[in-house]
């Protein structure tokens, strides 16, 4: 029985996820929109557009992987979530974490990315396989801070588990409120952490993957409908999962849903500042980037561990 | 019993009348000439056979005469099979001279059964002054032989060798006349115990002494008096030099054993007959190494030899040993010089360029060519390499460790010249269209006889030692061994299918025979291995089915994995370095003699020299079973760990060193890369850890301080290729460089020294060697249907080769550690393992590394199997079946080991609480948990399988009206799309990364060895000007020798 109430339970908060997924896109658009002095699609904007692309009457595929990809990325995104607890203490919120600890998490992130990187190759736009070089160029140099981050926390808190990461993180809260969390126990982690946050989530100045007017939808570019439908839903989720990963990480998880919201979103906004501000980067100097101060900050994190 | 005397006079009387036959016809002269050396040869046989039943050596006194007046004449097993191998040359160089026309006068005959009679005479003798006599004879003989060829450089290389040999001569005689003066007797038997030890005749006795040890180093072409005799080399006949070679050259060499009992026990002169014949080993072979000149390159070659057997020579006289490994080398040189000097003889070509290509239209000549330089170079199971093993075990256990070190540098070299010899002589084979120098007109028989004659009798005698010493393998060794040597000789007369069938129908019998006596496998470390080995043998052989191989493929392929069995089962030190070396030359051998492989064996052989050295340190201190190890203390401890490691890491190409293997990988047979990467590359984990295991399992002391190092090295080594790979064209390269990279990993877990590093450690070699050779066959499949290795001419071929796409697809997965499959457990084991170790920088960086394999493992599949396919590619077919079964196969075993890795796991962990003495236990249930951490493989396998089917459910719900279309209906903007060579985005891939890592990608390490290579080269120039080609400076570092030599030796 209570198996049947966690799948149920886990499967609601996949659902929020998405909705909350969709709605915090909609929110940025509009917060971009204001930003550049236009009034901007309403909040609820993506919920059309995904129903749009859903009911089509034609469309259009190149083959078995092709088709596969977008499920790849919807099946990566939603394993993903699961795979990390949203509220630690609340059994049915925290997801399937049981399944494996923090690595499991992060290669898990690869699943979906990997799947819809293939299945848009075989779509033939010369576009999509050069947006997946971008992306994996990058991805591979935002882990490195990341990567050294993840090591200071695991480091810190002897353990790989999310769940005993947000449990060492509350001990400490317990004395010192606030500044338990490992935001300001590991400052240079996070710093390393927040910056390749930005890289993560490809806003500006890193959205050289999907850049517009230069390679117009990257790898995306040929999936129509359904396809398409189902490779929102698993962007929103995606999104989600990935700041309630660094609620977890860094701000102590949360002890309730409002908080677990709270936290979350203005996580999410940290890349939209950014991206406001910011033009794009040429793909190498992404990378470049990545590789200077982040990983110098995530290094200093490791050696500060080392040297305590 | 025959009268030895016999085999003196029958020939003298032959020689007499040879004129007076010759006037009945020159086949006459022929005839007589092959039954005088048939008769000696068959008399010196029954005395062979005489001693062999028991009989005592004899001792003949010529006209009844007793020794001091009388010449007395001796015949034991050591003059026999010298006498045996001087007819055996003799006959055959007769065969080969006449079919080469090279006797055209009576005289040639005349002079070579002189020569004979010299050389015989020279090893029966025991007369001081009768040996100077015979000494003479076979100097004449040989002017004269060389002179008949009547060219010029012949003709001045002959003056200068008869200047320094009239000067040896002279010199031989006065230092007689000054041991005659003291001990009043010739015969050499008595002259040792008669020789003064004081007062002063002893200081007479240092002349005699010192003018005959000159007299020894001019005739044994010793340093520095072996200008003449490698000048020889290059102007005289090579067919002549063999014949010299088996004669002449030889009786000196026995000439010279009986000399160096003239002198003193415990003296320096026996130090200074080593030292000569060691600097000799080193020097000679260390210039050999820049010659182009294959003539001149085998007669520094044959002045290494001699150096190295007559600095063995004062050794013998303590220990038995010696004479052991003097007699193996002397056998085994004359069968292996000879016949290649045969060889050179039959091909010609005189510079290293004019043999490109040589034997490509002579199978048969090839193989003799491989087998003489194989046989020559000291590699097992020749002779040659057991008389080196047994003269260094004598040296490491007597307290002579110094002298081990010079023996190996000066092997090394030696293994460098012939090495090239054989690069020369394989380059251009593959192309058809070039191979200028190629012999292409069948030779007669009566030419390839005789060396493959040589070349069979060193392999034979090769084959029986290897029976003596790896007696105890089991008879699955010896079956494959057997099978591949046949079918290396006999493979060309079969269709491949046929071979293929042989191969895969030997593999199994060889498993099956192996493992029934071998019960529970998988909780042994050899068992664990042997599994795989026999796996990817099996796997090999199903694919080798439809794979395009050379016949002699099958053969050597079957002949390795006895070889690499053979290593498996070895305790004996001995045994296991044999098999090693076996291994590696086998391999080489598959790979193939061109740039690539002369690279891998070059660096596998400085390995195999190092593993040698390693050896040795331990027999010096007793210890001759690899399992006995730990018993090592102190010094002797860490150096052979330092060289076992060291040899190992080189082995496994680690950063620095690597530059040889991704040009093997590349190169070899695709349906052996698979073996090579699969199984090969883990022989030296296996090594790894039989040297770790005693060493970590008694105490982690501070003799463990390297492991650090080594781990951070490993780390290195694992972003460093992982980058290479990123940035390769050619598919096969990629999965090269990768595989150097995935080996790594499991280096450092075994670096960890725990055991959850161990448990990593020997997952990854499981899982490697699964998704590894997955990957190479199913791009081996590619290769074989589309013909090309560069990635980006191939795409889209999922439409056309499905079932390869999923393996790829299967093997990138398991390559990127993304669950569910295995390859996510090994990552999870080794980073808990960095963790619980506190290696935090480097669980960081490795993590980063393993990251990259993303860049080349999406370039892979994408550039071959996604995007647009060639229009030039419609039409082509999936991979044969075979093929796809060996696929399938580790497919499936890979699917197992991601949702259920216990079932290998559980044994691991056994085995590496057994090997390290501390218990692991990480399995809990249908989870996997270690301190840090948990992870649930069979959890996860149903969860990603639930969230991946919902989606799928997802689509089908909401499937609309959806078409398949065409590959160029692409969103293009409006315009007609080009065709699909031009937007197939793969070429230069990864371009972004290579712009941002730029500064880190200058191949420093190949340049490095390349200066070092120049370095060398450079080297050798200025040493070889040592040899000037100047008599009278030859004749003058005579006189400067004795000089020396008396200055040292003549005070107390």
């Amino acid at each position: 029985m209570d198996t049947l109430l966690h799948v149920i339970v886990s499967l609601i908060s996949l659902m929020v996820a998405l909705a909350y997924g969709l709605t915090t896109g909609g929110v940025v658009r509009k917060i971009m929109a204001r930003i550049q002095g236009r009034i901007g699609p309403p909040v609820y904007q993506p919920f059309i557009d995904l129903g749009k692309v859903l009911f089509l009457r034609t469309g259009t595929h190149h083959g078995v992987m092709f088709i596969l990809g977008p499920v790849f990325r919807l099946a990566g995104a939603a394993g993903f979530y699961l795979l990390i607890p949203v509220i630690v203490g609340v059994p049915f919120l925290e997801g399937f974490h049981f399944s494996g600890d923090l690595l499991l998490v992060m290669y898990f992130m690869f699943f979906g990315s990997l799947g819809m990187a293939l299945g848009a190759a075989d779509g033939g736009h010369p576009h999509s396989p050069i947006g997946v070089g971008r992306g994996l160029a990058q991805m591979t140099a935002y882990e490195l801070p990341f990567g050294l981050a993840v090591v200071a926390i695991v480091a810190s808190s002897g353990s790989f588990s999310v769940f005993e990461i947000v449990e060492h993180q509350r001990a400490a809260m317990l004395t010192k409120g606030v500044l338990g969390w490992n935001l300001f126990q590991l400052p240079f982690a996070s710093i390393a952490a927040f910056l390749a946050l930005l890289g993560m989530n490809m806003y500006p100045p890193f959205n050289i993957v999907g850049a517009p007017t230069e390679i117009p939808v990257g790898p995306a570019t040929e999936y129509n409908t359904a396809f398409q439908s189902l490779q929102m839903s698993g962007r929103a989720i995606f999104a989600i999962a990935k700041v309630v990963l660094f609620m977890n990480l860094f701000l102590g998880g949360a002890h309730s849903i409002l908080e677990a919201f709270i936290k979350t979103f203005f996580i999410y906004m940290w890349s939209i500042f950014v991206g406001a501000v910011f033009p794009r980067f040429r793909p190498e100097q992404s990378i470049r980037f990545f590789l200077g101060w982040p990983t110098a900050a995530g290094v200093l994190a490791v050696a500060l561990i080392l040297w305590r | 019993m025959v009268n030895p005397i016999l085999l003196i006079a029958i020939p003298l009387a032959v020689a007499f009348i040879l004129p007076l036959l010759d006037k009945l016809g020159r086949g006459v002269t022929q005839f007589f000439h092959f039954a005088t050396l048939l008769v000696m040869a068959l008399i010196a046989l029954s005395w062979l056979g005489h001693l062999q039943s028991g009989a005592e050596a004899q001792l003949i006194t010529t006209g009844g005469w007793a020794a001091p007046i009388g010449i007395t004449l001796r015949v034991d097993y050591e003059e026999i099979i010298f006498i045996n191998l001087a007819l055996w040359t003799a006959m055959g160089s007769l065969f080969y001279l006449k079919a080469r026309h090279q006797l055209p006068s009576v005289r040639g005959h005349i002079i070579q059964i002189l020569l004979v009679v010299g050389a015989v005479g020279l090893i029966m003798t025991r007369d001081l002054f009768n040996l100077f006599v015979f000494l003479e004879i076979t100097s004449i003989a040989t002017f004269a032989l060389v002179l008949m060829g009547d060219e010029r450089p012949a003709l001045e290389a002959s003056f200068k060798y008869m200047v320094l040999g009239a000067l040896a001569s002279t010199f031989l005689l006065l230092g007689v006349a000054l041991i005659y003066k003291a001990t009043h007797t010739l015969y050499l038997d008595d002259v040792p115990s008669l020789l003064p030890s004081g007062g002063p005749l002893a200081k007479g006795l240092a002349v005699a002494l010192g003018l005959i040890l000159v007299a020894m180093v001019a005739e044994l072409k010793i340093f520095p008096l072996n200008g003449p005799g490698i000048d020889l080399y290059e102007a005289a006949e090579p067919g002549v030099m063999a014949l010299l070679v088996g004669t002449a050259v030889n009786a000196m060499i026995f000439a010279a054993w009986k000399l160096v009992q003239l002198f003193p026990m415990g003296t320096m002169w026996l130090n200074a007959i080593a030292t000569l014949g060691l600097i000799t080993f080193v020097s000679a072979n260390f210039i050999a190494a820049r010659q182009t000149n294959v003539r001149r390159m085998l007669g520094y070659s044959s002045s290494a030899q001699l150096g190295l057997i007559f600095a063995l020579m004062p050794f013998a006289r303590v220990d038995n040993v010696h004479l052991w490994a003097v007699g193996l080398l002397v056998i085994n040189h004359t069968f292996a010089k000879v016949a290649l000097l045969w060889l050179a003889g039959l091909h010609g070509g005189a510079d290293l360029k004019d043999w490109r290509g040589a034997f490509a239209q002579q199978p048969l000549l090839k193989i003799i060519f491989a087998i003489a330089l194989l046989s020559i170079t000291g590699l097992p199971p020749f002779a040659g390499f057991f008389g080196k093993w047994v003269a260094l075990q004598g040296l490491s256990t007597h307290n002579n460790l110094a002298w081990v070190a010079p023996i190996l540098i000066g092997a090394f070299f030696e293994l460098v010249y012939y090495l090239r010899w054989y690069r020369a002589s394989a380059a251009g084979e593959d192309r058809e269209d070039e191979a200028p120098s190629a012999l292409a007109a069948p030779r007669p028989w009566s030419e390839i006889i005789p060396p493959g004659v040589f070349a069979i009798l060193s392999l034979g005698l090769g084959l029986y030692l290897l029976r003596h010493v790896a007696g105890a393998s089991s008879f699955s060794v010896s079956l494959l061994l057997g099978a591949g040597l046949l079918l290396v000789f006999i493979g060309a007369l079969f269709e491949r299918e046929t071979l293929g069938f042989m191969t895969l129908f030997f593999v199994l019998i060889g498993g099956y025979l192996y493992f029934r006596g071998h019960a529970p496998a998988l909780y042994t470390l050899r068992g664990l291995f042997s599994l795989l080995v026999f796996g990817g043998a099996g796997v090999v052989a199903l694919a080798s089915l439809s794979m395009e191989a050379t016949p002699r493929f099958y053969g050597l392929f079957l002949a390795l994995l006895g070889a690499v069995v053979m290593l498996l089962e070895a305790r004996d030190l001995l045994v296991v370095f044999v098999a090693w070396e076996m291994m590696t030359w086998l391999s080489y051998m598959i790979i193939g003699g061109q740039r690539s492989g002369y690279r891998y064996m070059l660096f596998s052989g400085a390995a195999g020299f190092l593993l040698l050295g390693a050896f040795m340190v331990a027999l010096s201190r007793g210890v001759g079973d690899i399992a006995h190890l730990s018993a090592l203390t102190g010094a002797a401890e860490a150096l052979t760990w330092g060289l076992m490691i060291g040899a190992m890491l080189l082995k496994a190409a680690a950063f620095g060193v690597h530059i040889y293997a991704p040009d093997a990988y590349t190169e070899a047979p695709d349906a052996f890369t698979p073996f090579l990467s699969g199984v090969i590359s883990k022989l030296p984990i296996f090594m790894l850890i039989l040297a770790l295991t005693a060493l970590a399992a008694p105490s982690l002391g501070p003799q463990i301080a390297i492991t650090p190092l080594i781990a951070w090295l490993a780390g290195i080594t694992a972003f460093a290729m992982t980058l290479m790979a990123a940035l390769q064209e050619d598919a096969k390269r990629l999965l090269a460089y990768s595989s150097i990279g995935q080996v790594a990993y499991i280096i450092m877990g075994l670096a960890l020294l725990s055991p959850l590093g161990w448990t990593a450690a020997l997952y990854h070699t499981v899982h490697h060697f699964a998704f590894k050779m997955l990957l190479f066959l199913a791009i081996a499949g590619v290769i074989l249907r589309v013909g090309t290795r560069q990635m980006y001419q191939m795409g889209g071929l999922i439409k056309v080769m499905p079932f390869s796409f999923i393996s790829v697809l299967i093997g990138i997965i398991a390559v990127s550690g993304v669950p569910p499959l295995g390859g996510f457990t090994g990552k999870w084991l080794l980073y808990h393992a960095l963790l619980e170790k506190g290696w935090y920088g480097l669980l960081a960086f490795t993590m980063f590394a393993s990251l990259i394999a993303f860049l080349y493992l999406y370039r892979l599949i994408h550039s071959v199997f996604l995007g647009q396919l060639k229009t030039r590619h419609r039409h082509v077919r999936e991979a044969p079946l075979p093929l796809l079964i060996a696929q399938g196969v580790l497919m499936i075993g890979l699917l197992v080991l991601g949702a259920w890795p216990q079932a290998i796991l559980r044994p691991i962990q056994h085995l590496v609480g057994g090997l390290l003495g501390r218990d692991i236990d990480l399995i809990d249930g249908l989870q996997l948990t270690v301190a840090a951490g948990s992870y649930n493989p069979v959890y996860t396998m149903i969860l990603v399988m639930i969230v991946f089917l919902a989606a799928l459910g997802l689509l089908y719900l909401a499937w609309p009206r959806v078409q398949k279309v065409g590959q160029l209906d692409i969103v293009y903007a409006g315009e007609i799309p080009p065709p699909p060579e031009e937007i197939h985005f793969a070429y230069d891939f990864n371009r972004i990364y290579e712009r941002a890592f730029a500064p880190l990608l200058r191949d420093w390490p190949t340049r490095l060895w390349a200066q070092l290579e120049q370095g060398t080269q450079a080297l050798i120039s200025v040493a070889a000007r040592f040899y000037t080609g100047n008599a009278q400076t030859y004749a003058l570092y005579s006189v400067l020798l004795l000089l020396i030599l008396l200055s040292v030796m003549g005070r107390p």
